[in-house]
């Protein structure tokens, strides 16, 4: 059932999560060329749809067997911007100096889309796959800008 | 009723071991950014969860900031004279 294995590909999650990507950058880009000129509000909304559209790629390409993804497109499909990590301002509970794992545990639970009640050892696991696609979306992003500025 | 702790109580149909834990925890531990000055040091799992936390929180912020970069540049670029570039690019690892 394993991607990676059908393909000849090495890294065919990879090249779904940056195809996935880019396709929903050429829509968003298509809604905004109809709405010209693109004002300053015009472009903070651009700005949340790509993020929107970042974390989407992120959670096709790991499918629907992981609980972050799961949570993602579901939060999507309600279309409402997914809280935990669209709303930058917002207020943690004030960070008390415990090595305890437990307390770093909660706070992962936090961070990570859907773990909300997840047992320690398969946050862990959900956190690994979470940090591959996160930080493979950050160098999708990263390289179409390096491409956009040539 | 699941144990939040890392000694969670050991019940017959516990699903992940211990061992695999700590495994897990050195697989997360390899993966921070951290993980180039310290090497293989052990570190303590606390350690390893608070610098994962840091690392997700910067990641979260690093896609922020490049959505944004990427709004402003389609505001003013024709992104399909640079979508060939842009393919190419990502395709090739």
């Amino acid at each position: 059932m394993h991607r990676e294995a059908l393909a000849g590909n090495p890294n065919p999650s990879r090249h779904l999560q940056a195809l996935h990507f880019l396709g929903a950058l050429a829509r968003i880009n298509k809604l905004r060329a109809r709405k010209s000129p693109p004002s300053r509000r015009a472009t903070a909304l651009g700005g949340r749809r790509i993020t929107r559209a970042a974390y989407a790629a992120m959670a096709v390409a790991a499918g629907p067997r992981r609980a972050w993804s799961r949570a993602i497109l579901l939060g999507l499909r309600r279309n409402s911007i997914a809280k935990p990590f669209l709303i930058k301002k917002r207020i943690l509970k004030p960070h008390r100096e415990l090595r305890d794992v437990g307390s770093r545990a909660e706070e992962l639970r936090r961070l990570l889309p859907g773990a909300r009640r997840m047992e320690f050892g398969s946050l862990l696991d959900e956190t690994l796959n979470y940090i591959h696609h996160l930080t493979a979306q950050v160098g999708i992003m990263q390289k179409i800008a390096d491409s956009l500025c040539k | 009723m699941s144990s939040r702790r890392l000694r969670s109580r050991q019940s017959s149909s516990t699903r992940i071991t211990e061992d695999q834990i700590i495994e897990l925890v050195s697989k997360l531990q390899a993966l921070l950014p951290e993980s180039r000055i310290r090497g293989n040091d052990r570190v303590s799992a606390s350690k390893v969860l608070q610098d994962t936390c840091n690392y997700i929180k910067s990641l979260h912020r690093e896609v922020d900031d490049l959505s944004e970069r990427l709004s402003q540049m389609l505001a003013t670029t024709e992104m399909s004279s640079a979508q060939a570039a842009i393919i190419r690019n990502l395709l090739t690892q």
